[in-house]
């Protein structure tokens, strides 16, 4: 299905699931889900906490539905904004000390690239990206790698377009400079 | 010129894009699908963690009520297992490990509806299940009749309910749209039984009822009586019966089977048992068989001596006394090497039915040497309409640029277009069975177009390709306004052994038309097909209006062949995917969300979003049309894909032949033979 088509699509469900057709809103799930779990599982490193997070995802927005209002961007860009909180709780559950309303902020390399041991491919392109600070690496990730447009993307985050650009001109520049770092040395390996 | 940096970035984003995707895992896949169909059941799941209380770290299992959740778990299991098999039996067939879950579904269904009028429209899905799986078992080839008659028996029954329904409550306007989906549905099927007995691909039988059949003593040895031969006409069950004397069985292997019936004429060996004899072991690949008069066969024979070594590099001869066919090209005896491990390869060309062919082998080895029968076949003249000829003949009128007239003929069906000016796309299109016929089809300009354009052009028709494989031609439909038009071009393909003719509709609004095309909706309107009145129309489980109450809807692109039906509102075009072509149009269809009429063909698509009925490609503005039917076009006025289709070449036309008793109880003094005879489909269809 093309990518206007299903957002058409989701548009309809909405309407119905908004008037309470939690049915409807189940197939806005099930239409979504995927790319939520994409990026969660990005952002976390392993499929059991992607899965539970997803799970989370559904049951939030299945409560919070009813008081949806359409503010012109998708109900998918919804969905990742909840995702993204959930993400953000999920760390802030594993360190209660981080000053709460600055996690997403903080730059947490080590944290970050230890939830990701048991991924498949820790290197190249992908394994430089977590390394990132973390708001850089999910304006990438949302922009480029989950197909986010920059106001969709302000909005998941909760940060201005802007900023938002900023962020993304930041970290490709980072993420450039590291990749020729990376290359530099004979060990690296390059993206797939 | 781009900086180098700025050339690098673009080229992590590429690289950044082309990053895989993580898929959820399997188990997390039924979850999500388990329970997103009954959402509490999902959020129970999910636990009602609130975010920012910070209970996430603590395990799952010291929860409290962690009994509660470990039912719920078990419940949840079991639905999944339950749902998955459910949603897995939907596309079975009969045969199929899940097939009876499905009915067993259906008849749960039925069950809990309790309004006549919903009965009756469940028969009428259940008789549309019937049909696209009888369908699909017939393309799969599957050749067990009993399965076939069940399902036709079981949809003439489902369809005999919703006739009974419609008889108690006449004249309500739902019953008058369930007599038209009835109606569409029997089209539907039966062009289906058309196209089967046209296409006739090999595989399915059916008791051949009222044929003629002639049983023939072709060596003279007299088990027949006196005259040596016997003819009737076969039962109901497809039987005929004769006496023989069978004191000698060995003079019985001469018998031969004349076979005729609705064109279909065959000769075939009664008893097709053969034996090498003398020291010789003789295998022929493929055993007997019937062969189409007049079309070679591949045929590999090994041969072997008693003490298992091969017959190497020996002069070899096949005869056939008959004279009714050809080895490699000669008739009565073909001469022949072996090579090293004692194998040739020949063609055989059935040349006439006169009788069927018995051949001898006769092996070089100090002299010729006697090795017995090896091989025998029968010879079919199959009805000529039924073969599928190879390729796309394409007869022009009046020159290829501009014809006044065009013919596409694939040797199953013939699309005929001429030039007109009133917006006809196609003048007929006919089954080269000739039972089938349609025509024309057109696309009629509205008022609008007349009173508001500056000049309507009709173009065409104009051959766009044509190759061995598929030929294609295109009409154009322009309307000039002031800085802008419309342009409508159709191209109508057909394609080499492809039964369906393919036809797409493309529109292009440029300028001020745009904002008049808006402002007159009418401009686009194309009176193609028709909607039945009150026809219910589901896109992505909401109903919509047909757009209007008359039988005129408002269609405006569509494929003959594979694909999609457009139709508008004021302000949307809502696409619904749904097969039109030439076994369906020009009948007609509905659209429900219980039973669309004919059912989409692709459903793989279907089973991900959670749709049962049909393919939605969802709502655009009218603005977007252009982009939306390009993307759920793409690819399928291709001509090399439409080429690919299959086609029924492999198509074997003949009967099948089962003898009561065999050689070996006739030889313990059986004196009556019964021939069943079976031909292809014919029967099952006729139980329609």
């Amino acid at each position: 299905m093309s990518e206007s088509s299903e957002s058409e699509q989701l548009k309809i469900l909405l309407a119905r699931a908004t008037e309470g057709d939690r049915r409807a809103y189940g197939r806005i799930f099930r239409l979504c889900y995927k790319d939520i779990y994409d990026y969660v599982i990005r952002r976390v490193g392993n499929h059991t906490d992607a899965e539970d997070i997803t799970m989370q995802v559904f049951a939030q927005g299945l409560k919070a539905i009813g008081s949806y209002e359409d503010r012109g961007h998708s109900v998918k860009a919804w969905l990742y904004r909840i995702a993204h909180n959930a993400v953000v709780d999920h760390f802030r559950g594993q360190r209660p000390s981080v000053d709460l309303d600055g996690a997403a902020e903080i730059p947490d390399e080590i944290d970050i690239e230890r939830r990701a041991i048991d991924r498949e491919e820790i290197r190249g392109l992908y394994g430089q990206i977590v390394r990132l600070p973390t708001a850089q690496a999910e304006v990438l990730m949302l922009r480029f790698i989950e197909d986010r447009s920059v106001a969709e993307t302000a909005i998941i985050l909760e940060k201005k377009e802007v900023t938002v650009r900023a962020l993304q001109f930041k970290g490709i520049k980072n993420l450039r400079q590291r990749l020729e770092a990376s290359e530099a040395r004979p060990t690296a390996q390059l993206p797939e | 010129m781009m900086n180098m940096k700025e050339k690098e970035d673009n080229d992590i984003i590429e690289q950044l894009k082309a990053l895989p995707r993580y898929g959820p895992r399997a188990v997390f896949r039924m979850k999500v699908f388990a329970s997103t169909l009954v959402p509490s059941l999902g959020s129970a799941l999910a636990g009602n963690r609130t975010p920012g209380l910070g209970w996430g770290a603590r395990p799952a299992w010291t929860r409290p009520g962690r009994m509660v959740a470990a039912a719920g778990m078990a419940l949840l299991l079991a639905f999944i297992v339950f749902s998955s098999l459910m949603l897995a039996s939907g596309s079975s067939l009969p045969g199929e490990a899940l097939y009876g879950l499905k009915r067993a579904r259906e008849q749960i269904g039925l069950a809990l509806t309790w309004s006549q009028q919903g009965k009756a429209e469940q028969n009428l899905s259940l008789a549309a299940a019937r049909l696209s799986e009888l369908d699909n078992l017939i393309q799969k080839g599957v050749t067990d009749s009993d399965r076939i008659k069940q399902l036709a028996s079981d949809y003439t029954r489902e369809t005999a309910a919703v006739a009974q329904a419609l008889k108690q409550n006449p004249g309500s306007g739902e019953s008058q749209v369930l007599a038209k989906r009835l109606q569409a549905l029997q089209t539907q099927k039966a062009n289906m039984v058309s196209r089967l007995a046209a296409a006739s691909p090999a595989g399915v039988y059916a008791e051949s009822e009222g044929a003629a059949v002639k049983v023939k003593d072709a060596t003279g040895a007299g088990p027949l009586g006196p005259t040596g031969q016997v003819s009737g006409v076969t039962n109901s069950e497809g039987e005929y019966s004769f006496g023989v004397n069978a004191s000698n069985p060995d003079r019985l292997s001469g018998l031969d089977a004349f076979i005729e019936q609705e064109g279909r004429k065959e000769v075939v060996p009664v008893f097709e048992s053969v034996k090498a004899k003398g020291p010789y072991a003789v295998q022929v690949d493929p055993p007997a068989r019937v062969l189409e008069l007049d079309k070679p066969t591949m045929f590999t024979m090994k041969i072997t001596r008693g003490d298992g070594s091969p017959v190497a590099m020996k002069p070899i001869k096949l005869i056939d006394a008959s004279l009714t066919s050809a080895v490699n090209g000669r008739k009565g005896e073909a001469l022949l090497w072996t090579d090293a491990s004692g194998a040739c390869s020949f063609t055989v060309t059935k040349t006439s039915r006169d009788a069927s062919s018995r051949f001898d082998l006769q092996v070089e080895e100090a002299g010729w040497t006697d090795a017995g029968e090896v091989l025998r076949l029968g010879g079919l003249e199959a009805p000529a309409t039924a073969a599928a000829s190879d390729g796309v003949a394409v007869t022009s009128i009046g020159g290829n640029t501009n014809p006044q007239r065009l013919e596409l003929d694939n040797g199953l069906v013939k699309v005929v277009a001429e030039h007109n000016t009133a917006g006809e796309i196609i003048s007929s299109l006919v089954r080269s069975t000739g039972s089938t016929a349609a025509g024309p089809l057109s696309d009629t300009l509205p008022v609008e177009a007349h009173a508001l354009s500056e000049h309507v052009t009709a173009g065409g028709p104009t051959l766009i390709f044509a190759t061995d494989k598929a030929a294609g031609y295109e009409t154009r439909l322009e309307m000039q306004v002031a800085g802008g038009s419309v342009v409508k071009t159709y191209q109508v393909v057909v394609a080499s052994g492809d039964p369906y003719a393919s036809i797409s509709c493309k529109v292009v609004v440029t300028g001020s038309a745009v904002q008049l095309t808006r402002a007159n909706p009418g401009l686009l309107k194309t009176f193609l097909l028709s909607t039945p009145a009150g026809a219910s129309i589901e896109v992505g489980g909401k109903k919509v209006s047909p757009p209007a109450a008359t039988e005129q809807n408002l269609l405006l692109s569509f494929e003959i062949g594979n694909p999609y039906i457009a139709y508008s509102t004021n302000s949307d075009v809502v696409f619904i995917a749904c097969p039109i072509d030439s076994e369906t149009y020009p009948q007609a269809w509905s659209l429900s969300s219980g039973t669309l009429s004919p059912s989409p063909r692709d459903t793989s698509a279907l089973a991900e979003n959670g749709y049962n009925s049909m393919i939605i490609f969802g709502m655009a503005e009218r603005a977007d049309l252009d982009s939306v039917v390009s993307k759920a076009r793409a690819g399928i006025v291709d001509p090399a894909r439409v080429a690919s289709s299959p086609g029924d070449a492999q198509s074997s036309n003949g009967f099948a032949l089962v003898v009561r008793p065999g050689l070996e109880e006739l030889q313990k003094g059986s004196h009556q033979v019964t021939l069943k005879i079976f031909k292809q489909y014919q029967k099952v269809l006729q139980a329609f």
